[in-house]
């Protein structure tokens, strides 16, 4: 009779563990983020950046007190703004776009704000990939005042980004008339560079880059980034390598630099140097994605713990539906979570927003990946239509053409 | 003018979204049976341009430091969200304050109260944080009610929010009630100990003042299942009478008569009185208890329909968790019951320590004292 009982109560017995199992884990699955009470009052909790803060002595805080005492005066509010648009950009916290873009409340709804106001609207549109209603406001402005450089420098950069590199490339010329053939010519031959004409407009920047010299050291670090990055395309690496170093001397802390620069350098899988330009930037979200790729390569004692802080980033993101940027989740998909189908699905919504060659060029590296070349026919039919030509990008199409 | 310039050049040669994230709090409000409370964690940075908190100006947020804002904060903040139930508004009470780390970035965290006037009616709520600083600023918001969790992103343009009080959905419905009821027995220790004290001689018979093993597992297995389900009937007999407000009894008089069903349960173990009349004893005691979980299924607001799935849902999880007890305690009992330890241990000192808990329970719940000191 005992033999008889044993095989059903074990099963029993085991069924009730893992019922017993089940429920605790159901009781104390949900937990979150812990508040704690820290242990004593010299704790630094928080170190903010060192381009701004609020003391009364502070830049920041009398243009914000000047803003307080009269919100509505445009004069007071665009400096404000513009002291919040440069602080984001120097510290790298979104936060402060959002800051500017209060300060220009008072003329949220009007289509025919000053000047200043719409620019500065159409800057922080850009940021948040609202590119439509940022062109809104440059053709408002340029309408009333078309020789504000500006407005057509920033215009050329919002049609690059929606992927319309010759649209582009009609704002660097008007602006030709306006401001240094440096600016005008780093903004056609950045527009250029990608539609087939990468060459020509290597070698005009570069000319005009020697004959013009010594330009303001911001524009030195712009064209210089655009001149390696061509280079880059063209498969001319010394060249590349050596404009990158050249601005990186000039600007060591430009995020726009440090972000080409250090894809440059991981295609070349050179990750020592990547990681040398990127192991202190991991407050920007941006580079850390590329130092946890140089950290992955490099089986970096570090690359786990910060490849979970950007993963928990992102899945934050996902879960509230909060994007900052769907191109980074896809790549971090792409090279890090080898999750070739999640990379398609975020290179394709980002896509839909923003159309620059990086971004057909991830989505078709995502469509090879996922092994679902249907899935690039749209951007490849749009790259042909608006004469969206590289190299790179030539050969991916010819990948996904020949898979059967 | 030109400077100003260059400083946007680079904006316009790309798209970067290379920063931190943006200007966000993270709100959780729980809405649930057992009083309704909040936890608000907002970013330092945002804190320290809207009111100050770097005392010494040194770029530096210390614990210290935000201590000392602790008051302005939580006015700051609490006077920025309005709850309101039935249009009347909610009042919000800080309990503590403390810090939390969100995405590396320090949050000042205030954990509050909340008191609804009215005890009805929809939920509304109004969220007006840093509106006057940043335009672009987030509120990520979890509402947490009893059937439902709900994540919501508030801003600029989207600030308000009504809370459904639709009725909740049956499948919600049933596994939350299943799980309620699975969990209120395993974790109700005066419910475990009268089932366990009443199962612990199923596996043997009583003949003559003596116990012997001459009884089959199946035999067993049936007045298991009668104890449990006799148990189950009863309490849910009671239960039902308790949340349609047909009968009702104090509390106090419950809890002193579980406790006593306890010690009767635990007494027959050391001198055995009842043998076939198990299941009934089960039955009759099962109606107290009954009343007992009553207690977790009060103020449901439900519908008739709903109402009747919750209990039936409850009760459910109740059977699955005592059958689930049963089978984990049987076969290891009927294995154990020829040993002497069984008969002439378990049984009777197992029960003597059942009893004196269960006694220290009774004196307890009857006087209302804390005696236990544990």
């Amino acid at each position: 009779m005992h033999h008889t009982i044993k095989r059903p109560s074990k099963t029993i017995f085991l069924l009730s563990i893992v019922y017993a199992l089940n429920l605790a884990l159901f009781v104390t699955g949900s937990a979150k983020a812990d508040a704690y009470i820290p242990a004593h009052d010299d704790i630094v909790l928080e170190v903010l950046p060192k381009s701004w803060n609020n003391a009364k002595t502070s830049t920041t805080y009398q243009l914000r007190q000047a803003w307080l005492n009269a919100p509505s005066n445009a004069t007071i509010a665009t400096r404000l703004a513009r002291h919040y648009i440069d602080n984001a950009k120097q510290s790298g916290d979104t936060r402060f776009y959002g800051y500017a873009e209060r300060a220009l409340n008072p003329w949220k709804h009007e289509q025919t704000a000053p000047p200043q106001v719409l620019l500065l609207r159409a800057t922080i549109n850009q940021q948040f990939h609202q590119f439509e209603q940022a062109l809104n406001d440059l053709d408002h402005l340029l309408k009333m005042h078309p020789n504000n450089e500006q407005a057509w420098l920033t215009r050329a950069g919002i049609l690059q980004v929606m992927g319309y590199p010759l649209e582009a490339a009609k704002s660097c010329l008007l602006l030709a008339r306006l401001t240094t053939p440096l600016v005008a010519t780093s903004c056609l031959s950045r527009a250029v560079s990608t539609t087939g004409l990468a060459e020509k407009a290597y070698s005009q920047l570069l000319a005009t880059y020697r004959n013009t010299r010594p330009p303001a050291i911001n524009q030195q670090v712009w064209a210089l980034t655009i001149l390696a990055d061509i280079a880059h395309r063209l498969g001319d690496i010394n060249n590349a390598q050596k404009h990158y170093s050249d601005a990186l001397a000039l600007s060591p802390e430009n995020t726009l630099l440090i972000a080409y620069y250090s894809d440059f350098l991981i295609e070349q899988k050179n990750f020592n140097a990547a990681y040398q330009l990127l192991h202190n930037k991991i407050n920007r979200n941006g580079l850390l994605l590329r130092l946890v790729i140089t950290e992955k390569a490099l089986k970096h004692p570090d690359y786990i713990m910060h490849k979970n802080r950007l993963n928990s980033l992102f899945e934050e993101e996902t879960q509230w539906g909060t994007y900052t940027s769907l191109r980074d989740q896809s790549r971090f998909h792409l090279t890090i979570l080898n999750n070739p189908h999640k990379a398609l699905t975020f290179a394709t919504r980002n896509w839909q927003q923003q159309k620059e060659l990086t971004d057909i060029k991830l989505l078709l590296q995502a469509a090879i990946a996922a092994n679902k070349p249907a899935a690039s026919i749209k951007a490849i039919q749009w790259a042909q239509q608006h004469q969206i030509k590289d190299k790179q990008l030539n050969h991916l199409i010819a990948l996904i053409q020949n898979t059967p | 003018m030109r400077g100003f310039i260059f400083l946007l050049l680079i904006t316009a040669a790309s798209t970067p979204s290379y920063g931190h994230q943006s200007s966000n709090s993270y709100l959780v409000l729980d809405f649930s049976d057992h009083g309704f409370s909040g936890q608000w964690d907002i970013a330092l940075r945002d804190l320290d341009t809207a009111i100050g908190l770097d005392i010494n100006d040194d770029s530096k947020i210390t614990w210290g430091e935000l201590k000392h804002s602790h008051v302005n904060i939580t006015q700051y903040a609490l006077s920025r969200l309005t709850i309101s139930r039935a249009h009347t508004r909610c009042d919000t009470q800080p309990i503590s304050n403390k810090v939390n780390n969100h995405n590396n970035s320090a949050y000042a965290v205030i954990q509050f109260a909340i008191h609804c006037p009215a005890d009805q009616g929809e939920l509304t709520l109004k969220y007006t944080l840093f509106s006057d600083l940043d335009s672009r600023h987030q509120g990520l918001l979890k509402t947490i009610q009893p059937q439902t969790t709900q994540l919501t992103v508030l801003s600029a343009t989207n600030n308000e929010l009504t809370l459904s009080t639709a009725p909740p959905r049956i499948f919600t419905l049933v596994t939350s009630f299943l799980d309620q009821g699975a969990s209120h027995l395993l974790t109700g220790i005066d419910h475990l100990l009268f089932l366990i004290s009443l199962l612990l001689p199923v596996v043997l018979l009583r003949n003559a003042n003596q116990w012997n093993t001459n009884i089959s597992f199946s035999q067993t297995a049936v007045e298991v299942l009668k104890i449990t389900t006799a148990f189950t009937l009863a309490h849910a007999l009671t239960l039902c009478l308790v949340v349609f407000e047909l009968i009702s009894l104090p509390t106090p008089l419950i809890e002193s008569l579980i406790a006593l069903s306890v010690i009767i349960a635990a007494s027959n173990n050391i001198y055995p009185f009842m043998t076939n009349q198990r299941w009934q004893f089960a039955f009759a005691f099962g109606l107290v208890h009954g009343f007992g979980f009553a207690n977790v299924l009060q103020g449901l607001n439900l519908s008739t329909l709903h109402t009747v799935v919750a209990l039936l849902s409850f009760n459910l999880g109740v059977e699955i968790a005592q059958l689930a007890i049963a089978a984990a305690f049987l076969p290891i009992a009927y294995y154990l019951r020829t040993y002497r330890f069984y008969q002439r241990g378990l049984l009777p000192f197992g029960g003597l320590s059942v009893m004196i808990i269960a006694l220290i329970w009774l004196i307890e719940r009857s006087l209302d004292l804390d005696i236990r000191g544990f």
